[in-house]
């Protein structure tokens, strides 16, 4: 076969190939650039009272999850229970960020769901938000003792997601805080 | 005697400072944004931080002995409206930089216009209703009154979220079959078309054969004689 027969197929198999690549690619889906960063610097005010300002230095000392959630989110009730039952089983502390809402909406939106954070940050005006990278709700950052960025979950946190992602960096950060003591 | 006092004052105030782990300059620095952010009574909602008069100064002082105690901006603000009321509100928000409201406001649109909206992505913050948007070119906005160029309310953006947020994607390792992808195609094509040109000649002298010839010949006689 001449090379004229084979150059059209090769470039259409290598076509093939790169749109291949980029079928199982999801454009919604930004790589954060926070992994390993500190917790951006913040003071907000706390939900249930805005007289007390949250700031990051509340969030270090402790395993944390930040989560961030609306009463607006739809897929935020989807992950509410999964939080809820790991607020019972105290396996490690949630802190909420309520981004872009309502006060009352989001007082009410907890009263009917239940709380499952142990203080939540009242986020308005995505101050917070945006300088965490965030581009919708619900998101969860994993923040280590050192109040380092460890893991950043996009999308709810199903049973599924917990046991085989979220677990085995929170269980990773246990055993380096131990090694380290 | 007054060296002592004096010296007793020093280490006093340096354990203060240890205290709540701020140095001198930091808490300088927090009390000048406090009082730029807040007005006074008597102030006529102008910053603070632009008078000299007696309540302005000891406001300040007050200012200062809150931060060193370790308060929070948000605790100062709250004590102090708590006291004073609206009397400690800006009439209107003093840009920290010296630039025009004008100019502040083309420059937010030219950057807003080359970052992407993280929630809708084909448009950029400057064409997008997201709240988050919103939210972005605020953040851009606030940037350049703190004094950033162009360049830096970009970067600081970009450190945030990444390339993405890029409207047009920059020169560099992973993106340069993107960039030059377009030319090479245009390259290759030349060739094959060149290629092409200089063999076409050849392929047309051996269209007919002989004995295609002799065939077309011997069809066109045919053709007359019936005629």
């Amino acid at each position: 076969m001449s090379l004229s027969r084979i150059l059209p197929v090769g470039v259409f198999l290598i076509l093939v190939v790169f749109m291949a690549i980029g079928l199982t690619r999801d454009p919604s889906v930004i790589p954060t650039e926070m992994i390993d960063r500190e917790m951006p610097k913040f003071e907000l005010p706390e939900l249930y009272d805005p007289d007390i300002a949250v700031r990051t230095e509340d969030l270090i000392g402790e395993t944390t999850l930040v989560n961030v959630f609306g009463s607006w989110c739809v897929a935020c009730l989807q992950e509410h229970p999964t939080l809820m039952q790991l607020s019972r089983d105290r396996t490690v502390r949630i802190v909420g960020v309520n981004w872009r809402d309502k006060r009352q909406d989001a007082l009410t939106w907890l009263e009917r769901h239940g709380d499952p954070y142990a203080s939540i940050i009242f986020d308005a005006e995505s101050d917070l938000v945006i300088e965490m990278g965030v581009t919708g709700a619900p998101e969860t950052f994993v923040v280590d003792p050192r109040g380092r960025i460890r893991y950043k979950q996009i999308g709810p946190i199903t049973p599924d997601v917990w046991d085989d992602t979220i677990r085995p960096v929170i269980d990773a950060i246990v055993a380096e805080t131990e090694a380290a003591s | 005697m007054r060296s002592i006092v004096l010296s007793l004052l020093l280490v006093l105030a340096s354990t203060i400072g240890v205290a709540t782990g701020q140095t001198g300059e930091e808490i300088d620095a927090r009390v000048d944004a406090l009082s730029r952010s807040l007005s006074c009574p008597g102030c006529d909602g102008t910053p603070l931080a632009k008078h000299e008069f007696p309540l302005a100064t000891d406001l300040k002082t007050m200012i200062k002995d809150l931060v060193e105690e370790g308060r929070s901006d948000l605790e100062i603000r709250k004590y102090l409206f708590d006291r004073y009321g609206d009397a400690m509100a800006l009439s209107e928000i003093e840009p920290v930089s010296d630039l025009s409201a004008e100019e502040i406001k083309t420059r937010t649109e030219t950057v807003s216009k080359t970052l992407r909206c993280v929630v809708c992505q084909n448009q950029s913050i400057y064409d997008s209703n997201a709240p988050l948007a919103e939210d972005m070119r605020r953040l851009v906005q606030k940037r350049i009154e703190a004094g950033d160029s162009d360049e830096e309310a970009r970067e600081y953006l970009r450190n945030l979220y990444g390339d993405y947020v890029l409207m047009s994607p920059p020169l560099q390792m992973n993106t340069i079959l993107l960039w030059l992808g377009p030319a090479l195609l245009v390259l290759l094509g030349g060739v094959w078309f060149l290629s092409r040109l200089h063999a076409a000649p050849t392929a047309s002298e051996a269209a007919l054969t002989e004995e295609q010839r002799a065939r077309v010949a011997e069809a066109l006689a045919e053709r007359d004689r019936s005629a």
